[in-house]
């Protein structure tokens, strides 16, 4: 269960989360597709979240999975602290997971899984973003927010989705290792700096997954995706991910993200 | 003095604990789900049988145990009630089944402390597999170490104690009755050899039980960081050693001639701590424990009750990683007893290194697991694979083998006659 980047600002980021603002239309002329990817990393999400989430797993003969969690994040400048306490299937129930990830460019996150049938807090390693969460169709680096400055940046079209206008931006990792060769994500040109598609490429050019959002609510004045679904084209399965009881800026307590959460729970 | 208690009738307060696990049951209307009267109600059902597949008995069944894991917990804002029965029950044995509390506590919540009143499991320590500093609750190794850890370790009556401090946690408990660990019988597959300094002894039962007095309570305090970049534990323990050791009262006043012998568990002091640290991708883990005056078996002249006092000095390195997808975890571990003599009849260094290799196919839902103990200085070993196979959620279907390997004069290659292939199906819920 290595490796969860940022997971408010993760999973919100790949569930492409959007802050509400004025609608207004944005010339695609007056900005880059690097620049467009840097709105839509720095789109505001509140200073702290709490929210379910549940994820079911089905695989191409329509067989299901579920996967529960009850989760919390806080944003405190140089750090992003996120909790998660898994609800179901019964065999993980009560494990917790806590992840403080770094702004600071370079810094591995620290993380940590409380598994109760040990009664034990194990710090583990942040490597392995590459490796499935849970199961599912997302990979640990597909919830965390990615450096805009790690990939290049190409608008190939203009497109409407549903009637809205999105630009069509291609990036290409600058890295050679990288689990994607390319993605491509559909942004709104209506100011929101809302992702509502997305494709991912493998290695060897091949369409690998696609992420489309279903369902957007406004909640406390924040746009947030309520329900996306990922999936593998190459094997046809699918994760379907929606959000329930979200809460923001709540006033969480920065002392919530500690041992004793995590062997207590919430 | 200190004496060893007879744990072996607890059936009044089991008994007593099955009737309040029931009563709670029942107080549940039919129908309704436990969640909605506040009450979390969870645990498992797992069947599990082994055969030897080594030695002289190979083909007889090692193990059918049938196990019932009911968790029963209650949570508000200002505390907490849990109670854990555990029904065993082992039809190819003449035994009766076995009902275990293995845990049964209160938890009072406030700002800044939690207190814990009952009978609770109590973790510390960073090794895996291995027990350092982590000596609160005692150990069951009626099946050596092959249940689950969560098995092994016996929940003590006490009261526990945490104060939070930002990142840190200061723990401190109080366990008024002592619980030694728990040793197989001479009839089990993993009965320990007789000392041969026990021939021509008669054993005293009734000698060396650890009344139940305010005298022989023990003491435990942890500090515990999870921090930015390292995690740090250090602990205290002013308490009894689970494991007794005989003393002998010859019959004539020189060794060697026969008398009596009985057990005592005596008086330790430990100090000690444990830290984990990321480098790179790589989690470095080390612990350690100091155990003031504890007492090894000896035998001569000079040691005429079989005993002998050192201290010992206890400590892990270790290293978790991942290669090619593959978990891989790494421990070297050691004991020196800092006062050896030759008369001691144990070695100065005992030297144990352990290996984990794990890695998970099909969506998680398969996981290939070996984990292996090797004794260093008697080139011995315990190799635990398991398939862990997830037929649903909830279901988990186990089948892996135990080998053991090496000379006799080894802790694991003594069971060499014990490989074991086995099953086990559980349904979590």
């Amino acid at each position: 269960m290595n490796n969860l980047k940022t997971i408010e600002a993760g999973l919100l980021a790949l569930l492409l989360l959007a802050v509400a603002v004025p609608t207004w239309s944005v010339d695609a002329q007056e900005l880059s597709a690097g620049e467009i990817m840097w709105k839509v990393y720095e789109r505001p999400e509140g200073a702290d979240r709490t929210s379910t989430l549940t994820m079911v797993l089905r695989n191409r003969f329509g067989d299901e999975r579920v996967r529960s969690i009850r989760q919390f994040s806080i944003d405190l400048g140089a750090v992003e602290k996120k909790l998660m306490f898994f609800t179901a299937p019964a065999d993980v129930k009560d494990t917790s997971f806590m992840i403080w990830s770094y702004d600071e460019e370079g810094r591995e996150d620290d993380q940590w899984i409380y598994l109760p049938a040990l009664r034990k807090i194990k710090r583990i390693s942040s490597e392995s973003k590459g490796d499935y969460f849970m199961g599912s169709d997302f990979t640990y680096d597909d919830l965390g927010d990615r450096w805009p400055d790690k990939d290049t940046h190409t608008i190939l079209r203009d497109e409407s989705l549903d009637g809205i206008p999105h630009w069509v931006i291609e990036s290409r990792p600058k890295e050679a290792d990288s689990m994607y060769s390319r993605t491509v994500v559909w942004v709104r040109q209506d100011g929101s700096w809302l992702g509502t598609k997305k494709e991912f490429y493998d290695p060897e050019g091949d369409l690998l997954k696609t992420l489309t959002v279903e369902k957007i609510e406004e909640i406390q004045g924040y746009w947030t995706v309520m329900e996306s679904v990922m999936h593998n084209v190459q094997n046809d399965h699918r994760t379907i991910m929606s959000l329930a009881d979200v809460s923001i800026d709540v006033g969480l307590d920065g002392e919530l993200f500690t041992e004793r959460s995590m062997r207590r729970g919430y | 003095m200190l004496r060893i208690r007879d744990a072996a009738d607890r059936g009044g307060r089991l008994s007593w604990a099955l009737l309040s696990v029931l009563f709670l049951l029942t107080a549940l209307p039919a129908g309704a789900s436990a969640q909605t009267q506040g009450v979390d109600l969870s645990g498992y059902l797992r069947t599990y049988g082994g055969v030897l597949t080594s030695g002289g008995n190979a083909g007889d069944y090692a193990v059918i145990q049938n196990t019932f894991d009911l968790r029963l917990e209650r949570r508000t804002r200002s505390g907490a009630l849990y109670v854990n029965p555990v029904l065993y029950h082992y039809p190819s044995r003449d035994v009766e089944p076995e009902l275990l509390l293995r845990q049964a506590y209160l938890d009072i919540y406030t700002d800044h402390f939690d207190l814990r009143l009952g009978k609770q499991q109590i973790v510390w320590g960073k090794s895996d597999g291995v027990f350092i500093t982590d000596v609160v609750s005692p150990k069951d190794f009626r099946e050596f170490l092959l249940p689950d850890f969560q098995e092994i370790r016996v929940g003590v009556t006490g009261a526990s104690l945490n104060y939070y401090r930002g990142g840190s946690t200061f723990q401190a408990v109080w366990l008024p009755l002592f619980e030694s660990n728990r040793f197989p019988g001479q009839e089990s597959l993993w009965a320990m050899p007789v000392p041969s300094f026990q021939e021509g002894v008669t054993l005293d039962p009734d000698r060396g039980e650890v009344e139940a007095r305010l005298e022989n309570s023990q003491l435990f305090g942890r500090w515990s960081l999870l921090g930015s970049g390292v995690d740090l534990e250090v602990v205290g323990a002013w308490y009894l050693d689970p494991n007794p050791v005989y003393h002998i009262i010859p019959a004539d006043g020189t060794p060697g001639s026969g008398g009596v012998a009985y057990l005592e568990h005596h008086r330790l002091v430990l100090g000690g701590g444990s830290a984990a640290w990321p480098v790179g991708g790589v989690i470095l883990r080390g612990e350690v424990a100091y155990q003031d005056g504890r007492r090894f078996q000896a035998a001569g002249p000079s040691f005429p009750d079989g005993t002998m006092e050192s201290d010992l000095l206890h400590y892990m390195v270790g290293a978790d990683y991942n290669v090619l997808g593959v978990d891989v975890s790494g421990q070297f571990i050691q004991e020196v007893m800092l006062d050896h003599r030759p008369e001691a009849l144990r070695r100065e260094r005992i030297r144990t290194a352990t290996l984990l290799l794990r890695d998970s196919f099909r969506r998680d839902t398969l996981t290939l697991e070996l984990f292996t103990y090797y004794g260093v200085d008697d080139k011995d070993a315990l190799i635990r694979s398991r398939l862990l196979w997830d037929l649903a959620d909830g279901y988990e279907l186990q089948v892996g083998m135990n080998l053991f390997t090496g000379p006799d004069s080894g802790i694991f290659g003594r069971f060499d006659a014990n490989d074991m292939a086995f099953v086990k199906l559980k349904l979590s819920f």
